[in-house]
C-alpha cells in the first residue's frame, strides 16, 4: 500500500476524472407518470460516485416527483418529494456509488403525477444562471 | 508509485467505497428516538459519507429528523418538517469524518408522536425498486 504523510494513505485516484453537466432550458414532464431523462454523461469503466439534484416545480398547484438515476435499465438510486402548492419550487437529489465494465450513458430522469410540471434549468425566483439542475459524477476507482 | 501534492500518495483502480440501500419500510416510533436506518461497517480513516432518504407521514405534517453517526459522535443531522399529509420529502445528511471501528449509522426520528411516519425504501409512484434510501461512504485517507 502507499504510504501518505503521517501514515495515512490517500484513498483517491491522481490523475481524477469528473464530468458534470447541467440543464440548459426548462423541461417540460409532458406525459404524467412517465420519466424523461433530464440530464445524461457517458461514462467510462470504473467505478463512480455520481450525484443529480434537479429543481422541481409546478405552476398550477402540488404535486409528486420523481427521480431515478440509472442507465435505462438498471436504477442506482431514486427521490420522491411533494409540492404541495403551485410556485413552491423544490430540490431533489439522488445519488449512488455505480460500478461500470464498459462505457455507459447514466441519467437522471424525472416524471410527475400531474401535467403543468417542469424540471428547472435555473432558480424560479433569485436566479443564479442555469446550474439549478445538474448532474455529476466523479471517478473514485 | 504515483506521488500527489505534500507527500501524499494516490492508490489509481484502489477503492473501499461502499453503499446499502433500505430493504423495506421503517416505521419511526416511538417518538423522538433515533431508529437506526442503515449502517456500514468501514476501514479507520476519513471518509466522505452521503445518505439520502425519503420519508414520508400519510395523515398529517410532521418533524423529521436524521443523523450520520457511530453510535457516540455525531458527523452530520438534518430535521424537516413537511406540513401537511402525504408530502414526500427527500433528505440528505452529509459529512466527512474521521471514523473509528465503529459502523457509519444513519439514524432518523420524528418529534410527532404518532405511528404513521415511514422512511421508505421505495419511492410511492413510478416504483424505480428498493433505492430511495441510501447511505455511501468513500474513502478519503485510510491508516
Amino acid at each position: 500500500m502507499n504510504s501518505g504523510t503521517n501514515g495515512w494513505s490517500a484513498q483517491v485516484p491522481l490523475a481524477v476524472s469528473n464530468q458534470q453537466t447541467q440543464l440548459a432550458s426548462n423541461v417540460t414532464l409532458s406525459a404524467t407518470n412517465t420519466y424523461q431523462d433530464i440530464l445524461s454523461l457517458t461514462l467510462g469503466a470504473g467505478q463512480w460516485l455520481v450525484m443529480a439534484n434537479l429543481c422541481v416545480n409546478r405552476t398550477a398547484a402540488s404535486s409528486d416527483f420523481e427521480a431515478k438515476l440509472w442507465n435505462g435499465t438498471i436504477v442506482y438510486a431514486s427521490s420522491e418529494v411533494t409540492i404541495w402548492l403551485a410556485n413552491t419550487p423544490q430540490e431533489m437529489q439522488v445519488f449512488a456509488i455505480v460500478t461500470l465494465s464498459i462505457a455507459t450513458l447514466v441519467r437522471v430522469a424525472c416524471a410527475s403525477s400531474n401535467t403543468t410540471t417542469v424540471v428547472q434549468a435555473a432558480n424560479v425566483s433569485d436566479a443564479a444562471g442555469n446550474t439549478a439542475s445538474t448532474l455529476t459524477a466523479v471517478l473514485i476507482a | 508509485m504515483n506521488q500527489g501534492f505534500d507527500g501524499w500518495s494516490f492508490l489509481p483502480n484502489f477503492s473501499r467505497a461502499q453503499m446499502v440501500q433500505l430493504g423495506a419500510n421503517v416505521n419511526l416510533t416511538p417518538v423522538s428516538t433515533y431508529i437506526d436506518i442503515l449502517s456500514l461497517t468501514l476501514a479507520p480513516g476519513y471518509w466522505l459519507l452521503l445518505a439520502s432518504f425519503c420519508a414520508l407521514r400519510t395523515d398529517g405534517g410532521c418533524f423529521v429528523e436524521a443523523k450520520l453517526w457511530d453510535g457516540t459522535t455525531v458527523y452530520a443531522s438534518m430535521q424537516s418538517s413537511p406540513d401537511t399529509a402525504n408530502i414526500s420529502g427527500q433528505y440528505a445528511v452529509v459529512a466527512t469524518a474521521l471514523v473509528g471501528t465503529r459502523p457509519v449509522k444513519l439514524s432518523c426520528a420524528t418529534a410527532s408522536n404518532v405511528a404513521t411516519i415511514f422512511v421508505k425504501a421505495a419511492i410511492g409512484q413510478n416504483a424505480a425498486g428498493n433505492t430511495a434510501t441510501t447511505l455511501l461512504a468513500i474513502p478519503i485517507a485510510l491508516s
